[in-house]
């Protein structure tokens, strides 16, 4: 009973470990440091928030809550590099987007963009073909 | 059975080695699938150590005294419960427990993390090399299946000094506190090997800071019920080294909780927030190894063992090897922003921060400091309580000040005349405190600057919340409703405070015991002792033995100004089964106002009773305050709602 048990639980243990080794898969890495574009518009949110608050609460004069303010607002947000990515991982993501994009549908009358399940054009109402 | 736990023991010591190396080497060649399989391991990990914990459990509830383990800490006449605490009474068992822990935080870690692909290989990493080390000792040096040649019919029985719900709590809430801390520790190392030194790791680990904390909270909580209620020394708190190497994480980790707010809203602190996470961590190491080694005489000694160089070296290998990296990655962790004010919440987190390391420091050095004097002057030298409360105290104080001032500054620059004018109500208000305490006769100085700094600190929170509140207000709604949202959109914040004011009530309590009062008796049967209001009658006693234990038991009568009150019965119980283990039970009578405290020290052969009466002012808010510490930490742990977003993004919108 116990030596079932003990098979039992190399085994499982085994399958759970060695079965990712026999499936190949992808190594997506962002070489090196992320770029603080993402996080930078949501701390300058973050920070007009809370001398908003502060300011609210009778912290900050007037005065100072303006300068702090204008100085938060022009601080870095746009100063954010562009994402450095290696062609390995760029190339196919770009190529499933261009992909992605063919497939986009416009509107036969004015050329807008149709979103994915529209049938109806919504700029001039015009029905999208192949869709009733 | 107990073969699958040896077994599934040895398999978690190859699979947490596999995991350590695997995902290594997988992020080191770019091949997905051995990180991803070391990524497995963990998960394996923690199954094949919940299958050992299992199986431990199993020979400790069918009492199995093949066990060597269970054999020398449990016995037949052992209840349910403390049979189960046996669990974590003794070496083996506690590294199986802190193993099993580290496994279980480790899979849920990855599961919850896995997302953050650049770091997971790294933390996984360093989270099954601690498991690695661990599972070692559980397989070669302490195991908790090793079995005795012969059973014998009945085994030694769990130290009576354990024999307490304290103890049943403590050890496993102290253990889920310092493991962890492995986790953001992982993530930490993940983060310098990786060079991705924002604050991304910081916000994936918040919760599990917040989590190691209150546990490492509850554990000197319950550690201080267990010391008040068994021990017997009249305190809750000894400045004992164990206690110390509890307290020594809570106060990094505490800095930690702080600091991280200000890189995570200014961008500073970078290299400050990985140090004070590498100290956390290490000391959370330290006491267990305190704890297990017996390098400094203390009243865990029941805890001694042989691990102990083993463990010194482990904690020396984490200290350089995280050290190490820090100081290759010093040019990566340049912070980008500023101090714009000397006078704002930043550098009052600072202030903080430095008050902390000091307190922390100091501890350490008074802790180790029988150490050091051996080194040096080949003698152990001890500090006492006196020197840790003459550095404690001042820093204690000085916390108080910044915790009541720091919720009135703003972020980045505060303005000092409208700081001046928020200081106005708690100021006044905690003159008013200090009047009415003088006149309630408290005369002891620090007590009632203490006592003062409490009042301060609870209306200047008030005030912060009400403000708050009341902005909300002027937007129509009730002030109930504005209360709930003002909460629900800055859960951290309030919850924070909460905090604040359960630690309050702990510092009230502490206070409390500056101006209490003690007396020693020695009382023939009739005669009477009295203690400020309290007169205690000795009635009689008698010894009288129940199981293992002969219990020496007096009885008084309690009379409050000449009105009887209550009946107390403190008991002196000697343990035949254990040395002649004595152990004090003391008699506890508790109010809001105070604790009568009574300790039955001895019997005579002529039937006088050697009695200790202590009053203990104010300690039932102690453990009144560890609830609402509890509270606040559930209330910092909520998700903030899902409206704060919606202002973040009208914000951005309005300031583009």
């Amino acid at each position: 009973m116990d030596v079932v048990a003990m098979v039992l639980l190399v085994g499982v243990v085994g399958a759970i470990i060695l079965t990712p080794l026999f499936r190949r898969s992808g190594f997506v890495s962002l070489a090196g440091p992320p770029a603080p574009g993402g996080q930078a518009g949501r701390k300058t949110a973050d920070a007009l928030a809370d001398l908003a608050f502060d300011h609210a609460t009778g912290k900050l004069t007037d005065d100072d809550y303006a300068a702090l303010r204008s100085k938060v607002a022009a601080a870095p947000a746009a100063s954010a590099a562009p994402l450095s990515l290696p062609a390995e991982v760029v190339d196919p993501l770009e190529a499933e987007i261009r992909a992605a994009r063919r497939l986009r549908r416009s509107c036969a009358g004015c050329g807008t963009a149709l979103p994915q399940a529209a049938r109806f054009c919504p700029a001039c109402g015009t029905p999208v073909e192949g869709r009733r | 059975m107990s073969e699958i736990g040896a077994l599934a023991v040895v398999m978690a010591f190859v699979v947490s080695t596999y995991g350590t190396v695997m995902p290594l080497l997988g992020a080191g060649l770019r091949r997905g699938e051995l990180v991803h399989s070391g990524l497995r391991a963990v998960y394996a990990n923690a199954l094949l150590l919940g299958v050992a914990s299992t199986a431990f459990l199993y020979a400790l509830l069918t009492r199995d005294f093949g066990n060597a383990y269970v054999a020398g800490y449990s016995s037949r006449d052992l209840g349910f419960w403390y049979t189960l605490s046996v669990f974590w009474a003794g070496q083996a068992g506690s590294l199986l427990f802190w193993a099993a822990v580290l496994a279980a935080f480790s899979a849920l870690a990855v599961w919850r993390l896995g997302r953050l692909r650049e770091l997971i290989p790294y933390a996984a990493a360093t989270l099954m090399g601690t498991s690695a080390f661990f599972t070692m000792l559980l397989t070669f040096v302490s195991s908790p299946f090793a079995r005795l040649p012969v059973a014998p019919a009945d085994g030694a029985g769990l130290n009576p000094l354990l024999q307490n719900a304290g103890m049943f709590f403590h050890p496993p809430t102290q253990y889920l506190g310092f493991v962890g801390t492995a986790v953001p520790f992982a993530f930490a190392v993940a983060a310098l090997v990786t060079r991705h030194l924002d604050d991304e790791w910081i916000r994936a680990t918040r919760r599990w800071t917040l989590a190691a904390w209150f546990f490492l909270s509850w554990g000197l909580i319950f550690g201080m019920m267990w010391a008040y209620v068994e021990l017997g020394w009249g305190g809750f708190w000894a400045w004992d080294p164990v206690e110390n190497a509890a307290l020594l994480p809570w106060l990094t980790a505490t800095a930690f909780l702080h600091s991280v707010m200000i890189q995570e809203k200014r961008d500073l602190l970078k290299v400050w927030n990985v140090v004070l996470i590498i100290l956390t961590y290490v000391l959370a190491l330290f006491g267990t190894f305190l704890t297990r080694s017996g390098v400094l005489s203390s009243v865990h000694a029941f805890a001694t063992s042989s691990i102990g160089p083993l463990f010194f070296l482990f904690i020396l290998l984490v200290l350089g090897m995280s050290f190490g990296l820090l100081l290759t990655r010093l040019g990566a962790l340049r912070s980008q922003g500023e101090l714009d004010s000397l006078v704002s919440r930043e550098s009052g987190f600072l202030f903080n921060n430095l008050i902390f390391i000091g307190a922390a420091f100091a501890v350490f050095i008074g802790t180790v400091f029988p150490i050091l004097s051996e080194a040096v002057s080949g003698m152990k030298i001890s500090v006492g309580p006196p020197f840790f409360n003459q550095i404690n105290v001042p820093i204690g104080l000085t916390l108080l000040v910044l915790m009541g001032v720091c919720p009135l500054l703003a972020w980045r620059k505060a303005s000092p005349g409208h700081l001046l004018r928020s200081l106005a109500v708690p100021g006044v208000t905690a003159v008013a405190g200090a009047v009415a305490l003088l006149a309630a006769g408290i005369r002891q100085g620090t007590a009632l600057a203490a006592l003062t700094l409490c009042v301060f600190v609870t209306a200047a929170i008030i005030q912060d919340v009400h403000r708050g509140a009341m902005v909300r207000r002027g937007h129509g709604e009730t002030y109930a409703v504005a209360l709930g949202r003002l909460v629900a959109r800055n859960p951290r914040r309030y919850g924070g405070y909460v905090v604040h004011l359960g630690i309050i009530l702990l510092f009230a309590g502490m206070a409390g015991s500056a101006f209490g009062t003690e007396r020693d008796a020695v009382l023939a049967r009739g005669q009477t002792v009295t203690v400020n209001q309290y007169t205690l009658r000795y009635e009689g006693g008698g010894t009288y033995t129940r199981g293992e234990r002969i219990i020496t038991e007096a009885t008084l009568t309690v009379f409050e100004n000449g009105r009887l009150l209550t009946i107390m019965r403190p008991q002196r119980n000697v343990h035949t089964g254990r040395d002649e283990q004595a152990m004090t039970e003391v008699a506890i009578r508790t109010t809001p106002r105070e604790d009568l405290y009574v300790i039955l020290a001895g019997m005579g052969d002529d039937g006088r009773v050697n009695l200790r009466v202590i009053i203990n002012p104010l300690m039932m808010w102690m453990w009144i305050g560890a609830g609402v510490l509890t509270l606040g930490t559930l209330i910092a742990f909520w998700p903030q709602a899902a409206a704060a977003a919606q202002t973040r993004s009208r914000r951005l919108a309005e300031a583009a």
